[in-house]
């Protein structure tokens, strides 16, 4: 399930938003950032989802009301179909929503939580600097949902099954990932989810995986 | 307990009366108009159209036609024959020795040559009958009958037509100045009957019926059948179409006079000699025969309306009697008036009564229609059998009288049944909105609350009760799908499922509840599972509501909870809604409005609900329902 673009040297980033401004503002900001990445734009559905067939992309941005295509009205339904479809594109791409209202993603949640790549998702008034913190969150494989759609600490299914096969099983990673049904990739990201969830840190003088276990326990995930 | 039974009659039967009232007045009105006689030229033209759907009649004939027509005409010079060929005509015929000739020709001039030997001839045969017109008031409209014939060999053919112009009966005999005269047809069978031995009384005319032989011939009234106040002239008999449908034996007067027949044609029969030449306007209007000499020839420019001449007439009329004398034939007979006012009330009770007992639309649809073809099968099979009873009355006071009664039935069924939801609405708004909020309420009393906290409470509480009103009126008014959560959320139900139960499920989980406080994870749902499957509004209301009320619960009851789990998935054919907690669980036995609640929602989505504590500790509460796949759909979706 690992990269397999026709060009695997070149990384590509691809900006979804039909207003020319946005792009303005923020395809020179992320090249400044990301001086070897190819950036592609799109101004509407129909054309984005060429540019993704044709070339694969790393890292996408989109914006939740898109048009269909570049004559028609835009809309928050045609933004979510378009989601969709790249959160089913193989291999997936790291994804990064920019939104007036995220509410609408409340009902994507749970394919966020299970979802291969990374995903974040932020309100579109944020600074183009505070953005490209989160670019970096995203290329992780990490989640970030503002607190409209992240209310309360949630704890995807998935998730709790990684830890019980981890802690009550001991399967490995690879073990885990075969069971379950998913990538390599996608296991490391959930460690990441999983991580997030219980707020554990990284600490040179602990083992990660063990202070994962203590939180999960403390929690009461895990018995 | 009978008296209970009595009440619980009683009142059913004052619902039913207030249903049935206006069916009944519909009944009434319908007899009414039957009664007015504005319904007589569709009941005639439904008899016409039942006679002529009879099965052919296999019934023997006595009587042979000799019709003259046009290339008889052409033959012999045009009209009239002259005298000497009805010489020729008749002498052949005499010769095969029938039972009776009818002359059915007018012949008071003489047509020369040959009118001595045709006097002659007339005064001569005994079996010879002759016509006149003799029934007109006005003396110089009536035809008279040839001079040299005897009267009591003189028989006349005039008709009484009814108001649409059709010939459905026949006038037997009439009380004149000249004394009793008796039709042509009358004096055709009376010879033929007394040659077959069979005696004939002219005498027993009474008022209602004829003695022939030992039967009798009902006679015609003026309110016979489908007639309503009728202008009846001497004594009449209704025509049995229905049991009369075949053609009669014809022969032209070149066949005649060629002696191109074979003999038991004529032998021993009744022969009767008349026009069936277009071109001699001798003809009357029937639709009630399938057939008739001149429709062979002409029925495919004139389908509707069938001419038949003067000649078929009187041997129907004359076959007719002899039928019903020898009991070959059943007569057509009719119901006494009150029998058949109640046959038609009958129907319209009918109408009304399955109305009552049938309540879908559809099948109260259905049931008329059944109802309406076994009336038109009863009437046909009446007909067969010599009855002639009411129809059209009947068949509209069966659906006019059915139809308001369903259209009432349903008004009042609806009014019932949104009065119903009305209420249970307003309970379910009260129950699962200010109810659920007192009872937080309630419970915060035990613990040490401020005045002024407790006073915000009962603010918000106040508050929430108002909106309930205003949106209940709301919703009434435009009778929207909504539902009402709780303070200003109302949810469109018209949303896809998954939509609503996230919604649903954030904003329960965002009230300030006890069972909430301890919660540190939450196991989100995926509903999107749902997504396949379609459900109705109703249905996804029951759907909403469930998952708030079994959230409240835990809200409520389940203190110290530290997980709360809510689980939407596919279990083999069925869907399992499961909310796990692992707080307190709730011991109470009491079978609370959330739990009559939740069962009526499983019914109505063909499942079960359970609650049962949950290991180590907590409770298990969950919502199990089949599968309802939209196959269209799916198919769709295939495709």
């Amino acid at each position: 399930m690992q990269s397999s673009s026709a060009n695997p040297t070149l990384r590509r980033f691809l900006v979804i938003d039909d207003h020319e401004a946005i792009l303005e503002g923020t395809v020179p900001a992320l090249q400044t950032k990301y001086p070897t990445v190819e950036i592609l734009t799109a101004k509407s559905q129909q054309e984005a989802k060429q540019c993704i067939k044709r070339c694969c992309p790393e890292f996408v941005v989109v914006d939740l009301g898109l048009p269909a295509s570049p004559a028609t009205v835009p809309s928050t339904e045609v933004g979510l179909q378009l989601l969709e479809l790249l959160m089913r594109t193989d291999p997936a791409p790291n994804l990064m929503v920019l939104s007036v209202n995220v509410k609408p993603l409340l009902r994507l949640k749970p394919a966020i939580h299970i979802y291969e790549g990374g995903f974040v998702a932020l309100d579109k008034s944020l600074p183009v600097r505070e953005m490209l913190k989160y670019v970096d969150l995203a290329l992780r494989g990490s989640i970030y949902l503002p607190s409209e759609v992240r209310s309360r600490p949630e704890f995807d299914r998935r998730w709790l099954e990684v830890l019980m096969l981890k802690y009550q099983e001991g399967l490995s990673d690879k073990a885990i990932a075969e069971r379950i049904g998913i990538s390599d990739r996608t296991i490391r990201n959930y460690w990441l989810r999983i991580q997030d969830a219980l707020n554990v840190y990284d600490h040179p003088n602990q083992d990660l995986r063990i202070q994962i276990q203590i939180a999960a326990r403390k929690a009461g995930l895990i018995s | 307990m009978l008296i209970a039974l009595w009440q619980q009659f009683r009142q059913q039967a004052i619902v039913w009366c207030e249903v049935a009232l206006p069916g009944l007045l519909i009944i009434v009105l319908m007899l009414l108009i039957r009664w007015t006689g504005l319904l007589q030229i569709q009941e005639w033209m439904a008899f016409d159209s039942l006679s002529s759907r009879c099965p052919s009649s296999t019934a023997e004939h006595s009587i042979v036609i000799v019709g003259i027509d046009e290339a008889d005409l052409d033959r012999v010079g045009g009209f009239p024959i002259p005298d000497q060929t009805l010489v020729d005509l008749l002498k052949t015929l005499q010769r095969y020795s029938p039972a009776v000739i009818g002359l059915g020709l007018f012949r008071d001039m003489p047509v020369q040559p040959g009118h001595d030997a045709l006097a002659q001839m007339l005064a001569q045969s005994s079996n010879l009958v002759g016509v006149e017109m003799a029934l007109n008031p006005e003396p110089s409209l009536n035809i008279k009958p040839p001079s040299m014939l005897p009267s009591e060999r003189i028989g006349f053919v005039d008709v009484s037509v009814d108001e649409d112009g059709k010939l459905r009966r026949m006038v037997l005999a009439s009380q004149t100045e000249q004394g009793m005269l008796y039709s042509f047809a009358l004096q055709l069978a009376q010879r033929y009957l007394a040659s077959q031995n069979i005696p004939f009384q002219a005498e027993n005319f009474t008022s209602k019926s004829i003695q022939l032989g030992t039967s009798e011939l009902s006679q015609f009234q003026a309110s016979s059948g489908g007639y309503i106040r009728a202008k009846t002239m001497g004594h009449q008999a209704l025509f049995n179409f229905c049991a009369a449908q075949s053609l009669f034996q014809t022969l032209s007067l070149t066949d005649v006079l060629q002696q191109n027949f074979a003999p038991e044609w004529i032998r021993d029969r009744i022969v009767i000699i008349g026009m069936t030449a277009p071109s001699v306007k001798d003809v009357f209007f029937t639709s009630a025969l399938r057939e008739t000499l001149s429709s062979r020839l002409i029925s495919r420019l004139i389908p509707a309306t069938q001419l038949i001449y003067g000649v078929e007439v009187q041997a129907h009329a004359a076959n007719q009697i002899i039928n019903i004398a020898l009991t070959r034939q059943p007569q057509l007979r009719v119901w006494a008036d009150a029998w058949e006012y109640l046959w038609i009330a009958s129907w319209g009770l009918l109408g009304i009564m399955l109305e009552i007992l049938l309540q879908s639309p559809w099948r109260s649809v259905l049931s008329l229609v059944v109802a309406t073809a076994i009336l038109i099968g009863i009437s046909f099979f009446a007909l067969i059998l010599g009855w002639w009873i009411p129809l059209v009355p009947a068949g509209l006071a069966l659906n006019g009288a059915g139809l308001v009664t369903a259209f009432l039935e349903r008004n009042l069924r609806f009014e019932l049944e949104y009065r119903r939801v009305a209420v249970e609405r307003m309970y379910e708004a009260i129950h699962n909105g200010p109810l659920q909020h007192l009872a937080v309420v309630l419970r915060s009393l035990d613990e040490s609350n401020s005045p002024g906290e407790l006073q915000q409470q009962l603010q918000s509480l106040n508050e929430e009760l108002r909106s309930i009103f205003q949106h209940m009126r709301q919703e009434m008014l435009t009778r929207s799908d909504r539902l009402y959560l709780k303070g200003n959320l109302i949810l469109d139900l018209q949303a896809p499922i998954s939509e609503l139960l996230y919604q649903v499920y954030n904003y329960t989980l965002e009230i300030q509840a006890p069972g909430f406080a301890e919660i540190q994870t939450y196991i989100s749902p995926d509903f999107e599972v749902l997504k396949r499957n379609h459900f109705s509004v109703r249905q996804k209301r029951g759907l909403c509501l469930f998952l708030q009320e079994a959230l409240w619960n835990v809200g409520k009851h389940a203190i110290g909870t530290t997980r709360l789990d809510v689980m939407c998935l596919r279990e083999g054919n069925n869907y399992v809604l499961r909310v796990t907690d692992n707080g307190l669980g709730s011991a109470s036995v009491h079978e609370g409005q959330g739990t009559k609640q939740a069962k009526v929602i499983a019914r109505e989505l063909g499942g079960r609900f359970q609650r049962q504590s949950h290991h180590p500790k907590g409770t298990i509460c969950e919502l199990i329902f089949p599968m309802q796949r939209n196959w269209l759909k799916g198919w769709v979706r295939v495709q």
